[in-house]
């Protein structure tokens, strides 16, 4: 069952009555039955996958500690050992606890990979390959593709990694392992949360607070509305333009890149808000995913506005690690000596970066398209870094201009212009497709496309159109607000009358207004297939 | 306090609920100016529960049995449970639901929806099913008839299907929105009293590659047998006098067959078109699919004399049903008139007119 | 400073360039071509086709290009309408085949053609009183098949040979759902 479906409702409704009805010391346990039953709703055959992950994880965390903690002991009760006894000693335990982690992490990497990458893999051999001989190596049909595998998968290795760290010590109870691992709200569309952040709310005993079911409520409705009411809406349009690109060329690319970048956001954002308004429903907290991002002034804070928590965790565990890699610090070493200082302060950054974007490419879709995407984002970030000092100096001349509004709405406008543009990746089916659409708002802008028939030949109605467009301005007088402060404690302000008023104002809309039903494909979150 | 967010708890949960009933009754559609057949299931509901003959089926039991007719010249209390294209599944179902209200000595099943294997379309299942009360019944019959994209949710929640409507609204759509349209059928019936005669031989289907009716049906079939000799009913199969869909030999022999086996009674009245005295080109008011109010009179005529022959009781003289069968007649008389005089006006009659 | 401005100005300048070319290169929707050889209505039709009176057609043309061209009808169309909406399903009657057409698609089209007798043949040859080997040795080995007929399938329609005693007792040209 999706988000959006009656069944998820009352499943959630018919959860929430039993934890607060049920002996707190049952919550949790509650919890992980219910994500189980979701699980299990979707397909039968996933489990065993979620099932490898969750055990591995669990046994080679507890290794991993218990492998320290018998290091600790066994150092504290040798004091006489030299130095290098102790340092031979921790590099024997270091070699195991690095076994495990690898283990770990390529077991469940490679299911990931098997499942999801294996055939663009072996296309791409196979293309390699017939450029000197005929055969080719086969792909494999009917790859099961399990619910949250790349969310799950980022989360759980996340967790195995801080152990490995020491950041904290591995959780003993695998049933608390299995539960941070598929906590039900979070396997459609994430957030990949960390452990220590979630576990203290995802463990803990809950009593009934009224204000945070009442705030959460209002947040899953408001999760609604964006997703059912225009997501849901605009996807049709933007599948017409991008389906037949031949058809609708020059400014139509570019009307269908916002829209594309409404209906992202609209169906992301408004799924982690139902995800988070549900994960409070049961005292959970869960990461923040989004913080409107597209009042970023600049991609690098794009990215730390857009899908936080995965930007957070290829920084974490992909940037900064292969910064100070022994590699990567001789190959600094070697421009260093070879290139100069300014050289040698580049390569740490040019290689996590663009490792970092290809692996951020591939792991929203196995193919050239994304990775494109991920290397666009690359491109544009370093070029971006190598005009700091253009930067400086035109701030240097103009020192206040940053307070300015028009000087912000242009970095915003230029933001998003980028985005959308290398947005087109995300959106046409292959790379020369989107090469050719994005040409040909130059070559072939054909203006006059932009009228009245050309529009609601897209497959929307004039009020479809006006529905979007309100919803999409409601969104953004309620972005602009939030700057100031939480929309809800303002509303919550306002008294129980106005507040009832808005929100069954926004239920109405939802209800009438969504684009839901038959006709209407309401399972597909764009971020559920990862 | 508590007590504060108690009552604001219920306050909310009340608005909410009274909110979704309220956009369900705007949005669902009211049949009022397109498919006014939709109203026929729901229309069940209203009539007096002391029907004797049953009848189920599609079109050719609603449009051709007038059980005015049938009272005024028998004394039978009957009733027509039909809806368009209604399918074997559904007039098990709406056999089953009419049954929670009322035990019938006789139900009629008209025979043609055995031809029909499968669900044929989303619109045909909403006109026979969303007027049905909510039950078991009503979920089993959801159940039977969903096509793969269509949800159990939005047969028990209309306004998930219904709600794109809101930008097809129209007067009707307030003005109904918590009462029901005028009464279109008379005890199921829906008449017209307009002609347009059949001008040719009547069309002779084209050979089929197979002639045997899907598993299901005989399944069908059997479940309406069976619940007919659980409460009491005797089942009687017939076939409508109609020219079209053409109902095969082939198809005729494997009622005539079943009939036979199971000791029912079965009527095919294509075989007695002379006898009934039907007349293609002034009985019909489309050529023969339909009979229009003078050949549903004579049909009824003729098949009440079968019926009383078979149990069905004459309950002239008591008082119930006089007195709720003199306001139907009333209503039938009304509505024939009224028809006729727009006939009169404008020479043509499109839908099902009815007076207020 | 003064070098950025001169950037995007050039930046601008290709655009308005691009922009003024753009009434020249831009696509204008062409009228789709229709090939009218002889009687061939409109349409263009597909899979397996009948012919009769010099008109080719098969099912998906539209009645109204068909119909008045096929030369006199031995009786009155016989018009039936849906259930409850207001969709129409015709059927012409020439003597030797019918050709029925409705509306379910939105556009009044053929549906069905049917051959009643062997005074009419299908394009490729095939008529009513042959056995099944001769029609398969026209058509090959057919898609479905069963007591009743056998039938092929191409392009969205299926042609039907119903049989009765051994031998081919109808034909059908029958849209393939």
């Amino acid at each position: 069952m999706g988000f959006v479906s009656v069944w998820f409702l009352l499943f959630c409704a018919a959860a929430v009555l039993l934890y607060y009805v049920l002996p707190k010391k049952w919550q949790w346990p509650l919890l992980l039955t219910a994500s189980c039953a979701f699980y299990a709703s979707y397909d039968l055959r996933y489990f065993g996958f979620i099932a490898v992950t969750t055990v591995s994880v669990y046994f080679a965390a507890c290794k991993i500690s218990q492998l320290r903690a018998k290091q600790n002991a066994y150092l504290q009760e040798h004091p006489e050992l030299g130095k290098d006894e102790k340092k031979a000693y921790k590099a024997k335990t270091k070699k195991k606890t690095w076994a495990w982690l690898i283990t770990c992490l390529l077991l469940n990497f490679g299911i990931l990979f098997a499942l999801k990458y294996i055939n663009f893999f072996i296309g791409n051999i196979n293309a390699i390959i017939s450029i000197f001989i005929e055969s080719k190596i086969p792909t494999f049909d009917k790859l099961l593709l399990p619910l949250g595998i790349s969310y799950y998968t980022f989360k759980t290795a996340g967790y195995i990694i801080d152990v490995y760290f020491g950041r904290y010590e591995a959780e003993r109870n695998i049933f608390k392992v299995a539960l941070f691992t598929s906590f039900f709200p979070t396997l459609l569309n994430g957030p990949i949360d960390r452990f220590p952040l979630t576990a203290p709310t995802l463990f803990s005993e809950h009593s009934w607070d009224e204000k945070r079911a009442r705030f959460a409520l209002q947040r899953i409705l408001w999760g609604y509305f964006k997703k059912v009411v225009i997501a849901d809406r605009l996807v049709v349009a933007v599948i017409a333009i991008v389906s037949d690109p031949e058809k609708y060329p020059g400014v139509m690319v570019a009307f269908g890149a916002l829209l594309y970048a409404a209906e992202l956001y609209c169906d992301f954002t408004g799924g982690i808000d139902i995800t988070i308004g549900v994960a409070n429903l049961f005292g959970v907290e869960v990461s923040e995913n989004f913080l409107r991002p597209f009042f970023s002034k600049n991609i690098a804070e794009y990215w730390r506005r857009w899908h936080i928590t995965l930007g957070t965790w290829f920084k974490d565990y992909t940037f900064y690690p292969l910064c100070t890699a022994k590699p990567v610090m001789k190959l600094t070493k070697f421009a260093k000596n070879k290139f100069g200082a300014g050289a040698a302060k580049r390569v740490p950054i040019y290689v996590a970066s663009i490792v970092l974007w290809f692996c951020t490419g591939a792991w929203h879709g196995a193919s050239w398209n994304f990775i494109l995407w991920g290397m666009g984002n690359c491109f544009v970030i370093l070029v971006s870094q190598e005009l700091t000092p253009l930067y400086k100096r035109f701030h240097a001349k103009h020192p206040d201009i940053d307070n300015k509004w028009y000087y912000k709405t242009m970095c915003i406008v230029r933001t998003n212009a980028i985005m959308c543009c290398l947005r087109l990746f995300d959106c046409y089916k292959d790379v020369p497709t989107t090469f050719k659409a994005f040409g040909s708002m130059f070559t072939k802008p054909s203006f006059n496309m932009l009228n009245g028939t050309t529009l609601l030949d897209l497959g929307l109605t004039a009020a479809d159109y006006a529905i979007a467009f309100a919803g999409i301005l409601l969104i953004f007088a309620v972005s602009m607000i939030q700057r100031r402060g939480s929309v809800r404690e303002m509303i919550d302000k306002k008294g129980f009358a106005f507040r009832l008023a808005v929100f069954a104002l926004l239920f109405a809309v939802i209800i009438v207004f969504g684009a839901y039903g038959l006709g209407y494909d309401s399972n597909s979150f764009i971020y559920s297939k990862f | 306090m508590r007590s504060k967010v108690i009552l604001r708890v219920l306050i909310c949960v009340i608005v909410f609920v009274l909110l979704f009933i309220c956009l369900q009754r705007l949005l669902m559609p009211k049949y009022t100016r397109e498919a006014e057949e939709g109203r026929l299931t729901a229309e069940y509901y209203g009539s007096d529960k002391n029907h004797d003959v049953l009848f189920i089926g599609d079109c050719e039991v609603y449009e051709n049995i007038s059980p005015v007719t049938l009272w005024r010249e028998y004394g039978i209390s009957s009733y027509v449970r039909g809806s368009p294209q209604q399918l074997i599944w559904h007039s098990y179902y709406m056999l089953e639901d009419a049954l929670r209200y009322e035990t019938p000595k006789i139900v009629v099943f008209n025979v043609l929806s055995m031809k029909y294997g499968e669900p044929q379309n989303e619109a045909y299942n909403r006109l026979a099913l969303d007027g049905m009360r909510l039950s078991s019944t009503k979920i089993n019959a959801i159940k039977a008839s969903m096509k793969s994209e269509e949800s159990l949710m939005s047969y028990i929640f209309p306004i998930l299907r219904f709600h794109s409507r809101w930008n097809e609204l129209n007067s009707d759509d307030l003005k109904y929105m918590f009462c029901s349209p005028p009464q279109l059928s008379v005890a199921g019936y829906l008449m017209r009293v307009d002609c347009r005669p059949l001008k040719t031989d009547p069309p002779v289907g084209h050979q089929l590659m197979d002639y045997s009716f899907a598993d299901i049906c005989w399944e069908y079939l059997e479940k309406i047998r069976t619940l007919c000799e659980e409460n009491g009913a005797k089942l009687v199969l017939m076939k409508a006098p109609t020219v079209a869909p053409y109902w095969y030999a082939e198809w005729d022999s494997q009622i005539v067959e079943y009939a036979n086996k199971h000791g029912l009674a079965y009527y095919n009245f294509l075989n007695s078109v002379a006898e009934i005295g039907i007349d293609y080109t002034a009985d019909t008011y489309d050529e023969g699919q339909h009979l229009n109010v003078w050949g549903a009179e004579k049909l009824s005529s003729f098949f009440g004399k079968e019926l009383a022959s078979l149990g069905a009781p004459d309950r002239r003289g008591e008082a119930d049903y006089e007195q709720s069968w003199a306001k139907l007649c009333e209503r039938y008389d009304e509505v024939k008139q009224y028809q006729q005089d727009i006939l009169e006006q404008t020479g043509t009659i499109t839908g099902f007119p009815v007076p207020d | 400073m003064k070098k950025t401005l001169l950037i995007l100005l050039l930046a601008a300048a290709v655009c308005l360039m691009a922009a003024c070319n753009s009434g020249e290169n831009e696509s204008k929707p062409e009228p789709a071509s229709t090939e009218v050889s002889g009687n061939t209505a409109e349409h263009t039709p597909t899979g397996y086709l009948f012919e009769s009176n010099g008109v080719t057609f098969g099912v998906g043309s539209a009645a109204a290009d068909v119909i008045d061209k096929l030369g006199a009808q031995t009786g009155e169309p016989y018009t039936s309408n849906s259930c409850a909406f207001n969709g129409k399903d015709t059927v012409y009657y020439f003597g030797s085949f019918e050709v029925s057409a409705n509306d379910e698609t939105g556009d009044f089209v053929i549906y069905s053609v049917y051959l009643k007798d062997d005074s009419v043949s299908t394009k490729e040859g095939a008529y009513i009183g042959m056995t099944p080997e001769e029609v398969k040795a026209i058509y090959g080995e057919p898609a479905e098949s069963s007591d009743g007929g056998f039938s092929y399938v191409k392009e969205g329609m299926k042609l039907n040979f119903f049989l009765k005693d051994g031998a081919v007792s109808a034909i059908s040209y029958y849209v393939n759902n």
